[in-house]
């Protein structure tokens, strides 16, 4: 206020806020109420960009660019990968592929992350329906997927989590459900109950040992 | 803890006095006007804009000439809009009209992807040129010579992406520039997410063999992890 005084001893005309207007000034400043500013002519729009500098949260935008880039990232190398496979579909009915498998399945066996653990998942299902695909063995689906259920429990007791194992395990009793009509009935569901129920208490005791 | 910048602070860091006389009605009003729920009627009017270009990109493609040219139109205004918020119109239409040319090339990039034989580009092209040195241009008086330098290298990139991925991207990439120099948080997520359809559609649009697309594909996710580890280094 002292410097209020001083202007009007010079003889400058001076406004003081009332309080509507003090609590409004006490605002914080945000691009809505800043380009507000500039809608009512208290701001100059010239200087919107300077005053958006003063207020931006870097940090927010830095997160937002880098989550942004991490799963473009991810999406375009999976996409890569995708069309090299479509393109090269004839060496994915040999033996070469098998190996191939095995060894990106073994190589993500050796690093740890969610990534690799993941990566693990669809390499292990994408050998067990290769080895029908290559040996044309006419192992019905479900039977696929009860097998890739049971090494998928076995990969993901590595990390002591069995969600990926939970959602192979229901697939396959779903197919069978499906592709076997006759032999659904009572047992089957309670095989079923009894097979995710055992896999939640692992999953449950994993947990609990894993906090201690 | 640093409080957050107030209004009075800000205007005091421009140089703006509170105490001038002729500020004092426009504070006043201003002041008078914080009564309603600010940020509901904003988002209500910028889904509204929305929603009406969304409607208006449909309309588009019945006479795809003339409504690039419209889109094209709309898109700078609200660029400029923007980037200058003029006195005496609302904030929202602004923004909304900035992302009108992207969401149109992507949606454009979209529909080629689905077999439609759509040509043109030239005029979304050309205000794409113009928004990027639009805002080189706002930017220059305030950067420094390093800062010159990356604007410019960046100005040559999305010059580098129209000419390979189309201006879906490039379009994406300047709506991207503009929200983050006005910090409207909402118009990036726009940004970022129209980039990425925009990108993918790109992709699978290029007349190249289906090894040359993998192989731009694998290379992009690389210099996007790069991208990606670079921004997380430098918190």
């Amino acid at each position: 206020m002292r410097q209020v005084d001083n202007l009007k001893d010079k003889g400058i005309a001076v406004i003081v806020p009332d309080k509507k207007t003090e609590a409004f000034l006490n605002r914080p400043a945000t691009a809505g109420s800043v380009a507000r500013l500039c809608r009512d002519g208290i701001l100059p729009s010239v200087d919107y960009l300077r005053a958006a500098a003063l207020f931006r949260n870097d940090e927010k935008w830095r997160r937002l660019c880098r989550r942004a880039a991490a799963v473009l990232g991810e999406l375009s190398l999976i996409a890569g990968l995708l069309l090299f496979c479509l393109n090269h579909s004839a060496f994915f009915t040999t033996t070469k592929a098998l190996y191939v498998l095995f060894a990106v399945f073994a190589a993500c066996g050796c690093a740890n992350g969610i990534r690799p653990q993941t990566a693990g998942s669809v390499v292990l299902g994408a050998s067990v329906f290769l080895t029908d695909f290559v040996f044309a063995t006419g192992t019905p689906l479900c039977a696929e997927l009860f097998l890739w259920a049971s090494l998928q429990i076995l990969w993901d007791a590595r990390v002591k989590r069995f969600y990926p194992s939970f959602g192979v395990l229901n697939a396959a009793f779903a197919a069978c459900a499906v592709q076997a009509p006759a032999a659904v009935s009572v047992l089957f569901f309670i095989g079923w109950i009894a097979a995710d129920a055992a896999l939640i208490f692992i999953h449950y005791l994993c947990v609990k040992r894993g906090k201690k | 803890m640093n409080r957050p910048l107030n209004l009075r602070r800000l205007l005091a860091c421009l140089n703006v006095s509170v105490f001038a006389p002729e500020l004092d009605k426009p504070l006043r009003n201003a002041a008078d006007e914080t009564d309603i729920p600010d940020k509901t009627r904003q988002a209500m009017t910028f889904a509204l804009f929305v929603l009406s270009f969304g409607l208006l990109t449909l309309y588009c493609f019945y006479d795809f000439a003339a409504g690039e040219r419209l889109i094209c139109l709309l898109s700078a205004i609200g660029t400029a809009g923007l980037l200058f918020p003029p006195k005496g119109f609302p904030h929202a239409p602004f923004a909304a009209a900035c992302a009108a040319l992207p969401v149109f090339a992507a949606a454009r990039d979209i529909a080629v992807l689905f077999g439609h034989d759509i040509a043109g580009g030239t005029p979304s092209a050309a205000t794409i040129v113009l928004q990027a040195m639009l805002l080189l241009v706002v930017l220059w008086r305030d950067m420094e010579i390093k800062e010159k330098i990356c604007a410019l290298l960046l100005f040559a990139g999305t010059a580098g992406l129209l000419s390979v991925f189309g201006t879906g991207c490039a379009a994406a990439l300047v709506l991207l520039a503009a929200a983050w120099f006005a910090d409207d948080f909402p118009l990036g997520v726009c940004a970022v997410l129209l980039f990425g359809s925009s990108f993918a559609a790109a992709i699978l649009n290029m007349s190249v063999s289906l090894d040359a697309a993998a192989m731009t594909a694998l290379l992009s996710g690389i210099a996007f992890k790069i991208a990606a580890r670079r921004l997380k280094g430098m918190n």
